[in-house]
Formats: C-alpha cells, structure tokens, sequence
C-alpha cells in the first residue's frame, strides 16, 4: 500500500497543466526572491539608521537630533511597509513579523505595556537582551512611535531623559536584530530564496514550483486584502472630524499614508520585479498591463492621501472609496485571472479558505 | 457590525419560503446539504449522492456549514457573518431567520445539544473570547443562553458518542470585524480542544497544543463511534516548521498526532474539512490550497488514499467512503458550471 501511495503522490502532485514552463518560472522566481530579499535588506538597512539615530539623539538630546531620530524611524516604517505584505518564509518564525511591528493592536496591548514601563522607569525595557524576552509587542516599531512620537516625546529635546531614549535605543536594535535576521535568512545560499525559486519535493517548504507561485500569488491577493481590510479601511473609517484616526496604523507618527503608500508601493515593485510577464503569454499581455494600470492608479490615489495629511474629510472618504475599490479590483484580477494564467486555480476556496 | 433585523433578513432568502419535500425529487440513496456560491448570489443546495442538485435556497450572504436537528436544517453565515437560516425539510414549517446578537458572529458552524437546543460558535469580538450561543428551536430560535468554549476562535464542534458531551475546537485566532479577517494574536495564539458537558456546558478536558504548535489553528473535525475526535489543522506559521495537521483526540488522553508521511507537505499546511466514515472507521480530509484529499485509517493512522482534485474541501461519508465537493462546482460525479460549493458537506438524516 505505501509503495502504491507512494506512486500516487509522485504522479498526482505537480499536474497543472497550463503551468509556465519550468525554465521561465525558475527564472521568474529567482527575480521574485531577489526582489523580496532586497525589500528585507533595505528594512534592516533603514532599522541600522533608526539605532544610530537614536544613539546620536541619546547622546545629545536636541531638536535636531530628535527630528534625525523621527525622520530614521519614518524610513524604517516606510521600508518595513514595503515589505510587510509578504506572509511566507523566516518572518512567520519566532513572531518576526509581530516583534517589528505588532498590529493591528485593538485592544491597545502595546500601548498598555510602554506606558507601564515608563511610568516605572522599568530598567528591563532599555537593555536590549532583556527586551527580547519580553512581550513581542514592547519590542517593535509601535513601541518606537509612542516613545518618538507620543505624549512626552518632546522631553527628548532635553537632557534627563535618559530612560525613554535608552527605551527607545533598546527596541531600535531589537527591530535591527529581528529584521537582520530575517534579511540574512533571505540572503543565505542555501536557504529559502534557494528553495523558493529552485523548488524540490525533498524541502520542507516548497516541493514543487506551484507551491512558490502559489505563495507568490498569495502575497498579492492576501497582501492586498490585508492592506485594504487593517489600514486604509480604519483610516477610512474615522470619523469626518477625528484628527487622529483611531485603529489605524501609525497614527501618532502621521505616517498612515505614507506606509499605505509604501504597502502598496511594495506590491507594484515585487510585481515588476518577479517578471511574471516572462511566465507566458496571458501574463505578458493585456493583463499585465490592466495590473500595472491598476498599480499605478493606486499609487496616484495614496500619494494624493500620504502629499496632504490633514486632507478635508470628504476628499479623503473619496479618495479611500476610490483606493478600496482599486485594492479590490486588484486583488480580483490577481486571484481570479493572474492566478489561472500561471496554472493556479483560481476557485475561491482557494483564495478565501476558512 | 450593524445586526441585521429579523424581517429584513427574512426578506432578503426572498419570497416562496416553504420548502416542499425534496425527498420526492431524489432517486434512492442519501441526501446531502452544504453552501454554495452561483456568481454574485448564496445559498445552500440539497443534493443526492449522484450529484443532482434538488433545491435551492437563497441566503443573503455566503454560507458555511449546516447542521440538522429537531427537525430543522440551519445554516449558518460563513465568519464574521451573522445570519443564520433554519428550514424544515418536512416543509410543514416556515423557515425562521435569526442572527448572532450584537457584538457577536457566528463562525459558521453549530450542533443540536440532547435537550433540544442549537449550540453556535460565536465570536465574542470585544472581549476575543470563544462562545457557544444557545439557540431554541421551539421558540422560534430564539437566544436563550450561552456558554463559554474557553478558548479563542471556536469554529466547528460536535456532540460525543452517547450525546451527553460536546467537543469543540478553538482555533486560537482573534479576529475583530474592524479588521476583516486579519488575525491579532499570532504571537499569542493558544489553540485548543474542550470536552463540556453536553447538559450544562461545564467544562470536563482543556487541551492546549504544545508551545511549538501555538500557530496550529484547530477547526474542523468530525468523530467515530469510539469516541475518537479527529481535528484537522490550519498551520499560520513558516511552512517548513509545519507540524502535523491531523490530530486525534479521545476524552482523557489528551492528543495523538497521525503524521500523513509524504503526503503531509501536499496539504500545504491547510486542512479544509474532515469527515468520518462508521462503517469503515476511516477518516476523509481535503486541502483547497494543496488540491489534494486523503483518507487515513482512523485507528492506526495508516494513509489508506491519497489523491489530487482541484480546489476540493467538501467532503462526507457516504456508504463505505466519502462524497466531495470542490470550489469549482463538482459535487461527487458532478459537475455544475458556475457552482462553487462552500467548505462542507452534511450527509442528512432521514429521521431528526
């Protein structure tokens, strides 16, 4: 019985038909892996800035340095953005993704917890060693907000405030640890860029090249779907005269568009940068170009959000509508035709499981 | 989430609500009930084990599983939604729309408790705590009670050889509406099984999976006559740390994995539905993401078969093996051009 299973699973296992050819697709998932390992190595690079900010801002608290400090952060958040909508691979181990940023935080877990570790000038919080055995969500980019952005970060402008900005140093080298080492993991020879875009039945993660388009595919369709349904929807959704949208990510920074942008921005770049248009002909033509159409409208709509923070309410319900709608034209276009053209079923358990 | 009223939702399963018998329109053999999707538009189907589709019924949103007693058959709304239909296949009985109450929505799953009542899994949103919603079918399923699953995320749950204890899997993900259906506690996430008491709800076994299996999410299940719970799993962690996705449980023994060897990875770490089969003591389970079903032996765990099908999750016992169903409108046999049948498939009883 095993020996005929056996068989079974060796015959029945890679057989869709209309797949690209293997040359082509080795090829397409390479540039794909190439592209998410430079989005992981430019995070870790703009989380290397946010720890030498932060020290310089410790070294000298000042306006000057402060605003060096907030201006490192926003490229981290910016990059982290960028790469953030990839759910496969070495950030869904050890909570990566949750340790550089835990969101969406509704019931506030993150915010509770810094508080508490100023209000008792906790010295755990500003070692960073000690910091990585504590909560995954002291330890991230939501905590590096609150202490850059939140109610007393001005007192980083003055000397003796020694405990929020070592706070604040501590968790920038624990988002610089977590996103080196998931950047590293990318870059390794032998690790998962290699099995992604070479697939073999023997790895544990991709046996075949359907399961790594399968997972490509699966960034954009759930990757929109994430963006759409845990950012711009709570964004959208404030009330018309809520300065601070409440439930949206990175609200005490003022960079909720910007990192909107940047989400999507990441998605158009691994877009083009998979080359998915070398897969075959229906990739190639009219649909590639309706995605890139679509990408760019979507930028245009979240640049016009991220140029203007405090747009007039009704501009901005517009241009949200406008930007949920084309999230979700995207995401139909990638999972219900992008997906079959790569010989991947399109049905919707597959997209929508539950 | 604004709570959709009683006659709005009664309105939107649309006019002509007596269900004639079906039973009439159906060669011999078994019958079948599960959600499908046709285009823009829900409903739940019956069918026979050749695939013939009988009825039809609209529901205003997408479906999940139905589950039948008391002479009813509900269906419920797929999470976060929160509607629920009863029929009466006898057609003798109007059907009764109800929903899950503010604040709640059901996971898309239920079971009829021995006194009669209809057990719902529910999401406790604001407070990210498991229910089980009681509903009374004599009194027009109304909400008279309900109990605690001690866990996060129950989804689908079943009533113990004997019926006087239920079990139920909670899947350990947090969701809010507020956020569709992104997960919140991935870092913390504490998957679970409970054993309760059919009669009271109290709670008789918590089994926690191990600390390296928190991102196993438990969902579906189904049990043989032995008392032996077999949960299929839905991995949220890096697939190469996989761990095995069909777990058994029997009360007092805590959990017993059945690792499907090669084909395990096939599964691509998702088990849509689970289903066992008496007559055989053999257990179904499907992948959507990985095309492929299986069937084990549910004593020794032996992979009995194994093969691909294109988005295939439905699946049920019938005769010595199991009927499937797939996002693509087959249906056993079948094959129905712009169907896509929902997750579940319940064999009916001739006599509930």
């Amino acid at each position: 019985m095993r020996t005929l299973l056996a068989l079974a699973l060796c015959a029945a296992l890679p057989a869709h038909a209309q797949s690209p050819e293997p040359q082509a697709t080795r090829a397409a998932l390479g540039a794909a892996a190439d592209t998410i390992a430079r989005g992981y190595d430019a995070f870790a690079e703009a989380a290397d800035g946010l720890v030498s900010a932060t020290d310089r801002l410790c070294g000298a608290p000042g306006p000057e340095t402060l605003a060096e400090a907030r201006d490192a952060f926003a490229g981290a958040v910016r990059a982290w953005s960028r790469i953030e909508t990839v759910r496969f691979g070495p950030v869904l181990s050890d909570n990566a993704a949750e340790r550089i940023f835990f969101f969406p935080d509704r019931r506030g877990i993150g915010l509770r917890q810094v508080q508490a570790a100023l209000a008792s000038a906790d010295e755990g919080v500003t070692d960073p060693a000690t910091l990585a055995t504590r909560s995954v969500a002291l330890q991230g980019l939501g905590t590096a907000e609150y202490l850059l952005h939140g109610t007393g970060a001005e007192a980083l402008e003055e000397a003796g405030n020694a405990h929020r900005c070592a706070f604040a140093g501590a968790v920038a080298d624990r988002v610089a640890a977590t996103g080196g080492e998931v950047a590293e993991a990318w870059a390794a020879p032998d690790g998962i860029a290699q099995r992604f875009a070479a697939p073999e039945p023997a790895y544990p993660d991709f046996q075949s090249r359907d399961d790594s388009l399968r997972a490509l595919i699966g960034v954009f369709t759930n990757g929109i779907e994430g963006v759409r349904d845990a950012r711009l929807a709570p964004y959208a959704a404030q009330g018309a005269d809520t300065a601070m949208p409440q439930g949206a990510a990175w609200t005490r920074s003022g960079l909720t568009a910007d990192a909107l942008a940047a989400n999507v921005e990441g998605l158009e770049r691994l877009f083009a940068g998979a080359e998915i248009d070398t897969l075959n002909a229906e990739a190639r033509g009219p649909l590639w170009d309706e995605i890139a159409f679509e990408f760019d409208n979507l930028g245009t709509l979240l640049a016009a959000l991220a140029a203007d923070p405090a747009p007039p309410a009704d501009e901005r319900d517009d241009i949200a509508t406008a930007a949920s709608f084309s999230m979700a034209t995207l995401r139909a276009t990638f999972g219900g035709r992008m997906a079959p053209a790569l010989g991947q079923t399109a049905a919707f358990s597959v997209s929508d499981g539950d | 989430m604004p709570l959709i009223g009683r006659r709005t939702l009664l309105r939107s399963f649309g006019a002509g609500l007596a269900l004639a018998p079906f039973r009439a329109a159906a060669a011999e053999g078994p019958l079948f009930a599960t959600a499908f999707v046709a285009g823009a538009s829900h409903g739940i189907a019956i069918l026979d084990r050749d695939g013939k589709v009988l009825r039809r019924l609209p529901l205003p949103g997408r479906g999940h599983d139905v589950c039948q007693g008391r002479g009813w058959l509900v269906a419920f709304a797929r999470r976060p939604g929160a509607f629920a239909l009863a029929i009466d296949p006898a057609g003798t009985r109007e059907p009764v729309a109800f929903s899950a109450p503010p604040g709640r929505h059901f996971y898309g799953h239920g079971v009829f408790t021995p006194e009669g009542l209809l057990a719902a899994t529910e999401n406790d949103y604001e407070a990210a705590r498991g229910a089980l919603g009681l509903y009374d079918p004599s009194d027009g399923f109304a909400r008279v009670g309900e109990w605690s699953t001690h866990g996060i995320g129950p989804h689908d749950l079943a009533l113990m050889p004997g019926g006087r204890r239920l079990v139920v899997a909670n899947g350990g993900m947090d969701t809010h509406p507020d956020y569709g259906r992104e997960v919140l506690n991935l870092a913390t996430m504490e998957p679970s099984v409970v054993f309760l008491d059919a009669a009271d709800g109290a709670l008789l076994e918590r089994h926690v999976l191990p600390p390296a299996w928190s991102r196993q999410s438990t969902r579906h299940m189904d049990l043989l006559p032995d008392g032996s719970v077999f949960v299929g799993c839905q991995w949220q962690g890096a697939a190469a740390a996989c761990p095995p996705l069909l777990l058994r449980f029997r009360l007092g023994e805590g959990h017993a994995a059945l690792p499907l060897g090669d084909a395990e990875r096939a599964f691509a770490g998702y088990v849509g539905s689970v289903a066992a089969n008496p007559a055989r003591g053999t257990v179904a389970l499907t992948s959507p993401h990985g095309d492929v079903a299986a069937v084990v032996d549910g004593a020794s765990g032996e992979l009995l078969h194994f093969e691909t099908q294109t988005d295939v999750c439905g699946v049920a016992a019938d005769g010595a093996g199991f009927v499937r169903s797939t996002g693509t409108g087959a249906f056993g046999p079948a094959r129905h051009a712009g169907l896509a049948f929902d997750n579940h498939i319940l064999p009916l009883r001739a006599h509930d």
